[in-house]
C-alpha cells in the first residue's frame, strides 16, 4: 500500500507512467494497429504452397536470405526490370513477411520468371557459375535442401518469364 | 543517503556489456571480410547473413541492452535521491538476458535465423526479455515513486519512457500473429522503438546527467530537454514506416512517418544543443575529460544518424537510395552513436563505482579515437558504396539494360572493391578500439590506483 500511494501522489511517477504509456498507445494505433487492420479486412486468400516449398521457405529464413535480398518491387526507376509493383494486399501467407529492408543482392520478388539458371550448383557454389557473384556459398545444405530451396525460390513467379 | 553498495545491479551489467561488444565488433569485422571475400571462412555457422545477424544481436540485446540498464540502474537512484528499487530484479534482468541472447546467437550460427533483420531472436527468447525488461520498468517507477528530490530531472522522464516503450516495442514486432505486408509493418515498428525509444532514450538520459556533471556546468536548459522529450515521445513511435518508403505499405502510414521523421529533429536539435551549450566555452575540460569527449562525439554520430533518416524518408531520396545499404549504414550510425554516449557513461561511472581509478587517460583517448576513426571510415566507405551502387542500377535501369541476376548488385560500380576494403579497415579498427576498451576496464579493475566508492546525498554526488 505504501508503494502504491508512492506512486499516485503527486508527481509520484503514476503520471508520467501514465503519458508514456498513453503516448505510445496512441502510436501503436496510428502506426501498428490501424495499417494492419487496414491491409488484413479483406478475404483475400494467401497462396498455398507445397509442402517442398514450405520447407524451401523455412530454409530462406534460417539462412537469413533476407539480409541480402527483398521480396518488394516498388514503383521507381531503380526498379524496372523487376517485375509487377508489389501491392499492400499482396498474399503469400508468409511470417515472417520475408519482404526486406536493404539489398546486397537484387530483389527476388519474380526470380522465377527471370532467371533459367536458379539451380542447384549455383547455390553449393555461385561463383563456378557466375566468377563475378558475391553470394556466399552455402555448399552447407543438402542436396534435398537446396531443392527445397529451388523449389520456394520457383514460387516467386509473376506469371511472367524470360 | 545511499551508500555505494545500492550499486549492485549496475557493477553486475558493465564487464558483460563490455564482452558483447567485443563480440559484436569481431562479427561485423567478419561479415565486413565477406563482403570483400565471400569464399572466406567457408563454414556453415559463419556465412555473411548469420555473421550479420549475431552482430546485430550483440550489439543490440547484448551490448547496448545492458550497458543502457547499468545506465538506468546508476543514474536513477543519484537523481531522485531514492535507493534504487529492485537491485535484485535488476541483477535477475541482467541474468536473463544474458542466457537468451547466449542462445539466440548459438541458434542463428547453426540456422536459427527469423529471417527478421535487426530483430533476430526467436519468439522464446524475446518473451524472457520482455518480462525482464518489465521488470526493470517495475523498479524504474517504484523509485521515481519513493524519490526526495521535488522536481523530476529530465533523465527520469526518458528512463520511464524507455522503460514502458522498449518491452512494449520489442513485443510488438515479435508477439504477433500476422503475415505479408502486416507483418513488415510490425516489424519496422519493432525496429524503429528498439533503436529510438529503448536504446537512444536511455542514451539522451544518460547524457543529460553526465554531461553538466563532467563539465562542471548546469544543464543549458531544462526546459528545451523536456521538449525535447515529449517531441520524441511523440515522433519516435510513428516514424518507423519512412523505412518502407514506395513500399507496399499504406501511403497514409507512409505521409505519417516521413510527418514524424522530420519531427525528429526536434528532439535532436534539442540535445545538441542541450550538449553544446552545457559545455559551453569550457572546451579546454576535454582535454583531461575523457567520458565527455565520449559524449561529444557520441552525440555528433547519434544526430547524423538520426539525420540520415530523416533524408532517407524523404520522397526524393528514398527513390533513389531506398532498400540500399544506405539504411543499413544510418542504423549502424545511430548504434554506433548510443555505443559512444555508453563508453562514455561507464568511463565516468566505472571508478565510482569500483572506487577504482582508471589507468592512463592515453589510453582511453587510445580507445575514443580509434572507435571513432573505425566508426567513420566503416559507415563513409558503406554510404559511398551505397551510393555508387545505387548510381549504376539507376544507370541500367534507365538505359534499359538491368544489372543481370546473379551477377550481384555488389560491385556493381568499378570502385566498389576499393571501398569494401576500407570498410572492411574501418571495422578492424572499431575491433581494436574495444579490445582496448576491455583492456582499460580489466586493467582499472586489477590495478587502478583507489579512490573514494560514490556517495550519494540526495543529487550530489560526492566522490
Amino acid at each position: 500500500m505504501k508503494r502504491i500511494r508512492q506512486m499516485i501522489r503527486p508527481g509520484g511517477g503514476l503520471r508520467l507512467l501514465g503519458a508514456v504509456t498513453g503516448i505510445f498507445l496512441v502510436a501503436v494505433g496510428i502506426a501498428y494497429a490501424l495499417p494492419i487492420y487496414d491491409l488484413t479486412s479483406d478475404d483475400a486468400k494467401p497462396q498455398v504452397l507445397s509442402n517442398q516449398a514450405r520447407a524451401g521457405r523455412d530454409i530462406y529464413e534460417a539462412e537469413g536470405c533476407v539480409y541480402c535480398h527483398t521480396q518488394q518491387v516498388r514503383p521507381v526507376s531503380n526498379d524496372l526490370g523487376l517485375g509487377p509493383i508489389t501491392k499492400a494486399d499482396a498474399r503469400t501467407g508468409q511470417n515472417p513477411s520475408l519482404l526486406g529492408m536493404s539489398r546486397l543482392g537484387p530483389d527476388l520478388s519474380c526470380v522465377a520468371d527471370r532467371d533459367a539458371e536458379l539451380s542447384e550448383e549455383y547455390l553449393q557454389n555461385p561463383r563456378s557459375v557466375r566468377p563475378s557473384s558475391r553470394m556466399p556459398s552455402f555448399g552447407h545444405l543438402s542436396s534435398r535442401e537446396a531443392s527445397n530451396l529451388i523449389e520456394y525460390l520457383k514460387t516467386l513467379s509473376c506469371g511472367g518469364g524470360e | 543517503m545511499l551508500s555505494g553498495s545500492s550499486d549492485r545491479a549496475a557493477r553486475s551489467f558493465l564487464f558483460p556489456s563490455i564482452v558483447w561488444l567485443l563480440l559484436g565488433s569481431t562479427a561485423l569485422l567478419f561479415a565486413e571480410a565477406k563482403l570483400v571475400s565471400p569464399g572466406l571462412l567457408d563454414v556453415k555457422a559463419f556465412t555473411y547473413p548469420r555473421l550479420a545477424a549475431i552482430a546485430s544481436v550483440s550489439f543490440q540485446f547484448g551490448w547496448l541492452t545492458l550497458a543502457g540498464l547499468a545506465a538506468i540502474y546508476y543514474v536513477l537512484p543519484r537523481i531522485t535521491g531514492a535507493p534504487m528499487r529492485g537491485e535484485t530484479a535488476g541483477v535477475a534482468a541482467g541474468i536473463i538476458i544474458n542466457i537468451c541472447v547466449l542462445l539466440g546467437i548459438t541458434l542463428i550460427m547453426f540456422g536459427g535465423s527469423q529471417g527478421l533483420q535487426w530483430a533476430e531472436l526467436p519468439t522464446y527468447l524475446i518473451a524472457p526479455i520482455v518480462f525482464a525488461l518489465l521488470l526493470v520498468a517495475s523498479a524504474v517507477f517504484r523509485t521515481i515513486g519513493a524519490r526526495t528530490e521535488g522536481d523530476l530531472y529530465v533523465s527520469a522522464r526518458f528512463f520511464g519512457g524507455a522503460a514502458i516503450w522498449g518491452p512494449l516495442g520489442l513485443a510488438a514486432g515479435h508477439l504477433n500473429p500476422f503475415r505479408d505486408v502486416p507483418d513488415s509493418v510490425a516489424h519496422l515498428f519493432s525496429v524503429n522503438s528498439t533503436l529510438l525509444l529503448w536504446f537512444s532514450a536511455i542514451g539522451v538520459g544518460a547524457l543529460l546527467y553526465v554531461v553538466p556533471r563532467a563539465a562542471g556546468s548546469p544543464l543549458y536548459s531544462n526546459r528545451l530537454a523536456n521538449i525535447g522529450f515529449w517531441m520524441f515521445a511523440i515522433a519516435a513511435p510513428l516514424a518507423g514506416a519512412s523505412r518502407q518508403i514506395f513500399g507496399p505499405s499504406p501511403a497514409w502510414l507512409q505521409t505519417i512517418s516521413v510527418a514524424a521523421s522530420i519531427a525528429l529533429l526536434a528532439p535532436v536539435v534539442a540535445v545538441v544543443v542541450n550538449t553544446f551549450a552545457t559545455v559551453g566555452d569550457g572546451w579546454r575540460k576535454l582535454d583531461d575529460n575523457p567520458s565527455l569527449r565520449f559524449f561529444i562525439a557520441g552525440t555528433v554520430v547519434w544526430a547524423l544518424g538520426v539525420g540520415v533518416g530523416v533524408l532517407q524518408s524523404m520522397r526524393s531520396v528514398a527513390r533513389a537510395v531506398g532498400l540500399s545499404e544506405v539504411s543499413t549504414m544510418q542504423i549502424w550510425l545511430i548504434i554506433f552513436g548510443v555505443s559512444l554516449w555508453f563508453m562514455g557513461l561507464i568511463v565516468f561511472c566505472l571508478p565510482r563505482l569500483l572506487g577504482k581509478r582508471w589507468v592512463g587517460s592515453d589510453r582511453l583517448t587510445a580507445h575514443l579515437w580509434t572507435t571513432l576513426t573505425g566508426i567513420a571510415v566503416l559507415v563513409g566507405s558503406g554510404l559511398a558504396s551505397a551510393l555508387a551502387t545505387q548510381s549504376a542500377i539507376h544507370g541500367g535501369a534507365v538505359a534499359g539494360t538491368p544489372i543481370s541476376f546473379g551477377d550481384g548488385f555488389l560491385g556493381a560500380s568499378s570502385g566498389d572493391r576499393m571501398l569494401r576494403l576500407s570498410g572492411l579497415a574501418g571495422a578492424l579498427l572499431i575491433v581494436v578500439g574495444q579490445w582496448i576498451f576491455l583492456r582499460n576496464t580489466m586493467r582499472a579493475t586489477t590495478s587502478g590506483e583507489p579512490r573514494p566508492v560514490e556517495v550519494v546525498l540526495g543529487d550530489e554526488a560526492v566522490a
